[in-house]
Order: C-alpha cells, then sequence, then structure tokens
C-alpha cells in the first residue's frame, strides 16, 4: 500500500498561520494517530491528543517523535466527556470531529 | 454535537481560541498525476448526503458563534493524498468514509495501466477541499 496525505504540508501550513500556537496548551480532539499533531507542534508548550479511536492513538502515543517527547500525550477519550479541568488550554483544535 | 462544543468551551481558557478543521461539502477531484501535470481529473461528491452535512455546519456555526465565542477567520485550503494504485485510494476512501460508489476505480486504473505500459509513473491524487474557522472564547 502506496499513500501520501499532504506531502506539501498544505494544512499545517494553514493551520500556522491562522494560529499562534506560541507557549500554548493545546488540545486536539480527533487526533488519530498524531499525523496533523506533530506537524504543527513544534512552538508549542504542550499538546494533548484525544480520540475515541484506540488503535490509532495507541499508534500516535508510541511514537511520538524524539523533539515532542514530555510535551505531547495521546489518551482515548470522547468530545463529549472530556477528562481535563476546566479552563485548562489556550486553544482547543477540533480535527474533523463534529 | 453540541456537548462537544459545550465540553470545548468549558476546557478553553478565557481569550482561549477554538479551531475547527473540516472537510467542506463541496466536490473532491479524484485525478491520475504524472509528477505535476494533471492527465485525467473527475469531480467527485465528498459525501453522500451532503445536505446533512451543511445543515450540520450551520448548526455549529450558530452555536460557536452565539454569546460564548467571537469568530475570527475561515481559511480554505485543498489537502490532496497520493495513491499508487486504485486499490490503495479505495483503502483511504474507506478510511474516510468517501462515498466508493462514486468513484470511478476501473477508469483510474485502466488510466495509470495506459500510462503505465508508455514508461511513465502516474498516481492517483485525490484533491479534497478542506476550512479551518477560528473563534476565541470571550
Amino acid at each position: 500500500m502506496a499513500i501520501e496525505m499532504d506531502p506539501a504540508g498544505v494544512e499545517p501550513k494553514a493551520i500556522l498561520q491562522a494560529v499562534d500556537f506560541h507557549n500554548a496548551h493545546v488540545l486536539e480532539v480527533g487526533a488519530g494517530d498524531g499525523r496533523l499533531t506533530f506537524r504543527y507542534a513544534e512552538a508549542l508548550r504542550s499538546v494533548v491528543g484525544i480520540d475515541t479511536k484506540e488503535p490509532e492513538i495507541r499508534s500516535a502515543a508510541k511514537v511520538p517523535p524524539a523533539e515532542f517527547r514530555g510535551r505531547a500525550e495521546f489518551l482515548c477519550a470522547s468530545a463529549t466527556a472530556l477528562p481535563f479541568t476546566a479552563e485548562a488550554f489556550e486553544i482547543v483544535l477540533l480535527a474533523s470531529s463534529l | 454535537m453540541v456537548d462537544a462544543l459545550r465540553e470545548a468551551r468549558r476546557v478553553l481558557k478565557p481569550r482561549g481560541v477554538l479551531v475547527n478543521v473540516r472537510p467542506v461539502t463541496t466536490p473532491m477531484v479524484v485525478a491520475v498525476v504524472v509528477a505535476t501535470r494533471t492527465i485525467w481529473a473527475k469531480d467527485v461528491p465528498s459525501y453522500s448526503t451532503p445536505e446533512d452535512v451543511a445543515a450540520a455546519e450551520a448548526a455549529v456555526q450558530r452555536a460557536v458563534s452565539g454569546e460564548w465565542t467571537a469568530f475570527e477567520k475561515n481559511v480554505r485550503y485543498d489537502f490532496d493524498v497520493y495513491c499508487n494504485t486504485a486499490a490503495d485510494l479505495s483503502l483511504y476512501a474507506q478510511a474516510r468514509k468517501l462515498p466508493e460508489d462514486e468513484i470511478p476505480y476501473a477508469e483510474l486504473e485502466s488510466r495509470l495501466r495506459e500510462l503505465g505500459a508508455d514508461g511513465q509513473t502516474a498516481r492517483l491524487r485525490c484533491r479534497r477541499p478542506w476550512q479551518m474557522s477560528t473563534y476565541r472564547k470571550k
């Protein structure tokens, strides 16, 4: 199988141009396997990715690139019952998850 | 959907930013390409029920543009996926729940074969329009 997604990086470029991630705590809802997360996560302080698809979120948790270790966390959780305290994040990114 | 938005609101700090990234309802374009040159292309519906998606989209806009967030911007972009074979494209379409009946797999595979016989390395490109909207919590 050979599938290549967004080789020009159009999506992370659009996101980085529209939102200031600098030093932010970010929640990504619908993070899946972290494909998008690792492409915008450079400037932020921390990111938590959640998804209800357990195999995908496990795969994201297994292989964070070295530069994101300690700053990226992935959990199996639902968007309708977020396991976080109120006002915990500067940015909430809904990745095709509504 | 409304529950998810309520939760997003709860965990966002005041003046925090909600970013909603999703595909839009306009058709995607499935093409046979050689390098960056498009050899053949066809518009394909992105959704089997675009009217439902449009209604859901309007509901989200109403919910988040109400009293608790201020709309900031919309950005549109094309999300490209390249596949070596029609079978690869089918796997992608299944994973993304695209309307598979609308994708002309036989035609795509036949054109790939023809180009391959001519010694050209062709691929399939699925270009789907996406939109990102940002809202700031009041």
